[in-house]
């Protein structure tokens, strides 16, 4: 449904390609997750997915990207990112339309600008408002709002446009613990019930391993790992581009040598996965004590 | 230098209280990670440290200086502080010059200035980077030409105000011995931090706030062996705590390398 | 880059809600009306005329608004510091004036400056008096949605928009700015040229973040299909009436017929 077909992308003035002969194909309905380091080329690969290159940022782009058959380089902007594709980014605060004045209204936006009638665009935000959880907020100036809120709204204000493919940039890096939860639960309430196409960029594994079908790491713009949550995230690759593993995963393999984790077991991602299989191993050593 | 602040109160124009008499003293050295929930004042607190903000009631003083009686600039010659947001900050067109900017107002010799610019740039991985614009870098790498133009003037305290936002693996490793081979040059460090796992990994006492007041203050495991007060205080203990509890083994366990240890004694045991 | 934590109140500080009929009316209405009271108030050779239109049409109008006393004090404090000083320099300095009322020493008072100063006045109050009624009884965003549908490019409202919502954000920049250089040693009160070098200090972030901040506004505008190419609908709905369309015509007819009159007696 998404596919990239040997992207080579360098922005405009730079002297080196950001993405590096890329081929990648998405299929519908699925949840993709993007990791890799700063710079490595995540936030140019969905710019690429949404069209925003080479629309908005000219450069040089080799290759194709094909979103439902359309070459996203020969259809116009207007065309590509909503209705087709929605783009939640990292700033909250920047991502607001700043014309409006409450969240119903904020949400309703994208609408009026794709010309929605009045009573059809009313029906479809109070539905998502409802699905968020933004009720109570809908007479507060978005500006009022935490930054968890603000990303609620954000997302809720792509997700009403119903996209066909929903791609997010990093949407909890500048949150606190507090907003980051509140905005992978929208999340979930959005995986749930509506069959999008979700890519995501996120660094935070547990809430990958919990959502993702599929992850793929990128290193100095090239793809250099591709596969399940878990297998990606416990990978050792992963330390040497720069990612690294999570502590659960550093945890088994501290103690993997000794007989801590049990050798047959995939090593964790998420702390699930870590008391399950050290668990295993402890009642392992219990019947051999 | 010490740091003490006395029964301090300060509330925002609007007649809000956000500090509700706090008292602390900070030990020349230390390394001190303050958490708590949004709201709860730990900005506020530190911004009370270099004069930023003055006590509306009660004292702050650094050292033996009162901070009601310096201003910010003079403070800042003893108290470095690295803002959320380098962007809020930057205005030079070279790396090397928005470093100097910090020493040049304190009015070093040409010399003493190169010489702390490239310090602090070695210091934080971007002596090749001098030259460039820092808008050519990526938002993670300003975060650290910010955080050299604070390191630039050498202050014996530094107040990091979250200080892991943005950075990958490679940021959060740099930043992490960076705290500790600047603790073992004797600098008390000071840092607001969400992340848990950072702030176990690298401070000693923490410092946790609610509503304006300290609720716990003391070190590291103490602290994380409180879990129901931490809670109560809207905070997720490190992955390590969570799994060392959930696996009901003998706490507080805090890092990796603790569980490690804890976990292989408990297996010995079997 | 990262959220404040405590966000300052980013409400619009120039609009004052009431249940008041005049609060109902339609923006374009409010618009016209403010329009015409003004430029008659202007044009008008009879000098008395702006200081009655004020007393008898702007108060009572910002009454029936329950924004009297808003408009009132508003306008005063807009006035007052003027009333010295104009009639002063007036009178005593108005060119080619002959009729003196009162001297002190060299100074003399004269009739035509102080009736200059008196016309000037009234001018002020009605130019005062009806943007602040206009000002305070609509909300631009209502002001903006009227004037789009009426043809008003939409780029253009959602500029005007947005510089009102954000110009208290660009406020608590600035002060983070400050903050941040202060606290880099920065000393802003020094002599003149310790005060220039901060100038570039202060200035310089708040240039380079508002350029990257527009970047990224901009790619979140197409995310909402700012530009795609079909005509806008709103969810908010403004109502007009025959009746208020009418009065709208009327009142432009009136002064246009004003400004014939005018000229027509010069």
């Amino acid at each position: 449904m998404i596919q990239l077909d040997r992207v080579t992308y360098t922005y405009p003035h730079a002297k080196l390609p950001s993405l590096y002969d890329i081929s990648l194909k998405i299929s519908e309905s699925s949840f993709l997750a993007v990791v890799g380091p700063n710079g490595s080329g995540k936030s140019t690969l969905c710019a690429l997915v949404a069209g925003f290159i080479p629309h908005h940022f000219h450069g040089t782009l080799q290759g194709q990207v094909i979103i439902d058959g359309r070459d996203t380089a020969a259809t116009p902007l207007s065309k590509l990112v909503t209705p087709q594709v929605g783009f939640v980014f990292q700033n909250p605060f920047n991502q607001l339309s700043g014309a409006k004045l409450t969240v119903r209204e904020e949400i309703a936006f994208g609408l009026e600008n794709l010309g929605v009638p009045r009573s059809e665009m009313s029906q479809r935000v109070d539905r998502v408002l409802e699905l968020f959880g933004l009720t109570e907020l809908v007479h507060r100036s978005p500006y009022e709002l935490s930054g968890g809120e603000m990303q609620r709204v954000a997302l809720a204000s792509v997700f009403v446009m119903e996209p066909r493919v929903l791609v997010l940039d990093e949407p909890t890096a500048q949150l606190d613990p507090w907003g980051t939860r509140q905005v992978f639960e929208a999340i979930r309430t959005l995986v749930q019930n509506k069959r999008v196409t979700v890519i995501m960029i996120e660094d935070k594994s547990e809430w990958i391993a919990a959502f993702a079908d599929r992850l793929i790491a990128l290193h100095e713009g090239r793809l250099v790992l591709d596969g399940s949550p878990r297998t990606v995230l416990t990978s050792s690759h992963l330390d040497e581009i720069g990612v690294g593993v999570s502590r659960y995963t550093q945890a088994a393999r501290s103690t993997q040598s000794a007989g801590g984790w049990p050798r047959d077991l995939e090593l964790p991602a998420t702390l699930d996965q870590a008391v399950a299989g050290f668990k295993r191993a402890r009642k392992f050593y219990e019947h051999l004590g | 230098m010490n740091i003490s602040v006395n029964d301090l109160h300060f509330s925002y124009p609007n007649g809000v209280e956000v500090l509700g008499g706090l008292s602390v003293e900070i030990g020349s050295g230390e390394r001190l990670a303050i958490i708590g929930q949004n709201g709860a004042g730990k900005s506020t607190l530190v911004k009370h440290f270099n004069g930023l903000l003055k006590p509306a009631r009660g004292a702050v003083n650094i050292g033996d200086r009162d901070t009601k009686n310096h201003s910010v600039a003079q403070l800042a010659r003893c108290v470095g502080f690295l803002f959320q947001n380098p962007d809020e900050q930057i205005f030079k067109k070279r790396v090397f010059e928005e470093v100097a900017f910090g020493p040049d107002n304190l009015e070093l010799s040409p010399e003493e200035i190169e010489k702390r610019v490239s310090t602090a740039l070695a210091q934080v991985g971007l002596s090749d980077m001098r030259e460039r614009h820092p808008y050519d870098l990526l938002p993670a790498q300003r975060k650290f030409v910010a955080l050299a133009s604070v390191l630039a003037m050498d202050t014996p305290i530094l107040v990091l105000d979250e200080p892991t936002i943005g950075q990958d693996r490679y940021g959060l490793t740099r930043l992490g011995t960076l705290i500790d081979d600047l603790a073992q040059q004797g600098k008390t460090i000071i840092a607001i931090s969400h992340d848990m796992d950072f702030c176990a990994e690298h401070f000693e006492r923490f410092l946790v706030m609610k509503q304006g007041r300290i609720v716990m203050d003391g070190a590291k495991h103490q602290v994380f062996s409180h879990n129901e007060l931490l809670a109560k205080a809207y905070i997720e203990s490190p992955q390590m705590t969570r799994l060392a509890l959930a696996l009901e083994l003998p706490g507080p366990v805090t890092t990796v390398n603790e569980f490690a240890d804890v976990y292989a004694k408990t297996l010995r045991g079997c | 880059m990262p959220v404040t934590l405590f966000a300052p109140k980013l409400s619009y500080a120039f609009f004052l809600p009431r249940t008041s009929p005049l609060h109902k009316f339609h923006p374009l209405t409010k618009l016209v009306a403010a329009l015409c009271i003004v430029l008659i108030g202007f044009l008008a050779s009879w000098p008395h005329l702006p200081l009655l239109l004020f007393v008898f049409l702007i108060l009572p109008l910002a009454a029936w608004g329950q924004l009297f006393r808003d408009v009132g004090r508003a306008t005063l404090t807009v006035i007052l510091p003027f009333v010295l000083s104009i009639s002063l320099v007036q009178g005593f300095f108005y060119p080619g004036a002959t009729h003196v009322i009162f001297s002190i020493g060299p100074f003399a008072l004269k009739e035509e400056g102080l009736l200059f100063a008196y016309r000037t006045l009234g001018k002020i109050s009605v130019l005062a008096g009806a943007g602040l009624l206009l000002m305070f009884s609509t909300h631009p965003a209502d002001l903006m949605l009227a004037l789009v549908q009426r043809g008003f490019p939409n780029a253009l409202a959602y500029i005007v928009m947005t510089a009102i919502q954000l110009l208290p954000h660009m406020q608590a920049k600035a002060t983070a700015i400050a903050n941040a250089q202060r606290a880099r040693g920065l000393e802003t009160d020094a002599n003149f040229w310790r005060r220039s070098r901060a100038l570039l200090a202060l200035v310089g972030p708040l240039v380079f973040s508002a350029l990257i901040d527009v970047n990224e506004r901009a790619l979140a505008l197409e995310a909402r299909a700012f530009s795609a190419p079909c005509s806008k609908t709103s969810l908010k709905e403004l109502h007009d009436s025959r009746g208020q369309v009418l009065a709208r015509w009327a009142m432009l007819i009136l002064l246009m017929v004003f400004i014939a009159w005018q000229i027509w007696e010069l």
